[in-house]
């Protein structure tokens, strides 16, 4: 019950977003341009312009899609980079200056003069020895299950199997959080982990093995 | 019919880019449009420079050289795009012998057909040499577009081990999984309509 009030008061949060989603589109590109023109991201501008790409629905085929679409249209997909899910470090994604990557997927749709933001997976994989393989902020399309409303935003912090709750952000923020946020501390030198970590580290790796 | 020399293909959001890198400078391109699509093109190019902050578009549509020069002189555009599709040969000739009125730290572009940019080369050779090599020809993005559509939706495939049949018949269900991913393989499918809650 807490949760649920957690993530109604998360999701409730007024998202100040561009009323189209090409506006969108062209919002995070320029972004992304700037973030390679301050050297932030490894990625050129022609690089930036390949992998941020607006998807919209096809035309629909059969007479019940028609129907459909009739009534529900303007969604799309804006993608940056390609499809990874195992994490795969050759597939194009974007590239940080200390060797973070990451990638993203927005599902959006156009509805009375607004941008409704239905869902999002953003995530950043780390170079080994920066704390965690990687994470991934998620936002799941609104569900009918309370299980699944009651974590409709949430972070995997380093693993598949782990959500936690998250705020819901907007793209931009997101982006900002993994170009400028997702850092070491700068004033802080590389901790060694606690004998309690190395060994959580080799259990779960023998657990790999099996 | 003239023969237009084989150029490099570009998208508008590339030849965009392309563009802005030569912001504020005197530059001169040409875009060779498949006749008929001149309007959407323009459109599309006129968006994506937009899109790239401090910049102004204009977009003219001149019937001749004359019209084109008078709105030339009262517009201060960033960059300005000009539909040359109605440009024949005795426009491009006096626009040769009158190039100089052109000029300006402005990027312009002249949109035209393959037929229109062989007139161009072979009427107005001088004004051709300022274009050099910013020719380009349009490229569609729905090409690329599909086959980006069909390599997300493969790996989307991969990840889940189910097929488009059955994402949408456990859609309609009320079955899938809230995942992104499942969202992304919907608005793929064109089906984003049953993220909706179905009726029962």
């Amino acid at each position: 019950m807490k949760l649920a009030r957690l993530q109604a008061y998360t999701t409730a949060r007024q998202l100040d977003l561009p009323p189209r989603a090409k506006q969108l589109h062209h919002l995070l590109r320029n972004e992304l341009l700037e973030a390679s023109n301050t050297g932030a991201i490894a990625d050129t501008p022609p690089e930036v312009f390949r992998r941020v790409v607006l998807l919209s629905e096809p035309p629909p085929t059969v007479l019940e899609e028609l129907r459909a679409r009739s009534l529900h249209r303007h969604a799309y997909c804006i993608i940056g980079g390609e499809k990874n899910q195992d994490r795969d470090h050759r597939i194009p994604h974007f590239r940080r200056s200390d060797g973070a990557w990451f990638d993203f997927s927005i599902v959006v749709r156009e509805h009375a003069g607004a941008l409704e933001l239905l869902a999002y997976d953003f995530e950043l994989r780390f170079p080994p020895g920066m704390g965690v393989p990687f994470l991934r902020y998620d936002l799941n399309f609104p569900h009918h299950d309370n299980a699944e409303r009651d974590l409709r935003c949430h972070l995997h912090s380093g693993s598949d199997d782990m959500l936690v709750p998250a705020p819901l952000m907007t793209p931009s923020e997101l982006l900002a959080v993994f170009i400028e946020g997702a850092q070491p501390a700068a004033d802080r030198g590389r901790r060694t982990p606690t004998a309690y970590e190395a060994r959580w580290y080799a259990q779960t790796h023998a657990l790999a093995r099996r | 019919m003239s023969m237009a020399p084989t150029l490099t293909g570009m998208t508008a959001p590339q030849l965009a880019l392309r563009l802005f890198a030569e912001a504020g400078e005197a530059t001169y391109a040409a875009y060779v449009i498949p006749a008929g699509h001149a309007a959407d093109a323009i459109e599309e190019l006129r968006d994506e420079l937009g899109s790239f902050p401090g910049i102004a578009v204009a977009v003219l549509r001149p019937a001749s050289c004359a019209e084109l020069l008078r709105e030339l002189a009262g517009t201060t555009a960033d960059a300005i795009l000009i539909d040359a599709a109605r440009f024949a040969r005795p426009e491009w000739l006096q626009l040769d012998r009158r190039r100089s009125a052109l000029a300006r730290a402005a990027v312009l572009v002249f949109a035209t057909t393959p037929d229109g940019f062989g007139e161009l080369m072979q009427a107005a050779p001088n004004f051709a040499s300022w274009i050099g090599a910013l020719a380009f020809a349009y490229e569609d993005p729905a090409r690329q577009q599909s086959e980006l559509r069909a390599r997300r939706l493969e790996a989307l495939r991969a990840w889940a081990g189910k097929s488009d049949d059955d994402v949408v018949r456990e859609a309609r269900e009320g079955r899938l999984p809230a995942d992104p991913e499942y969202a992304e393989w919907l608005v793929l499918l064109g089906r984003a309509d049953l993220m909706d809650p179905q009726p029962t």
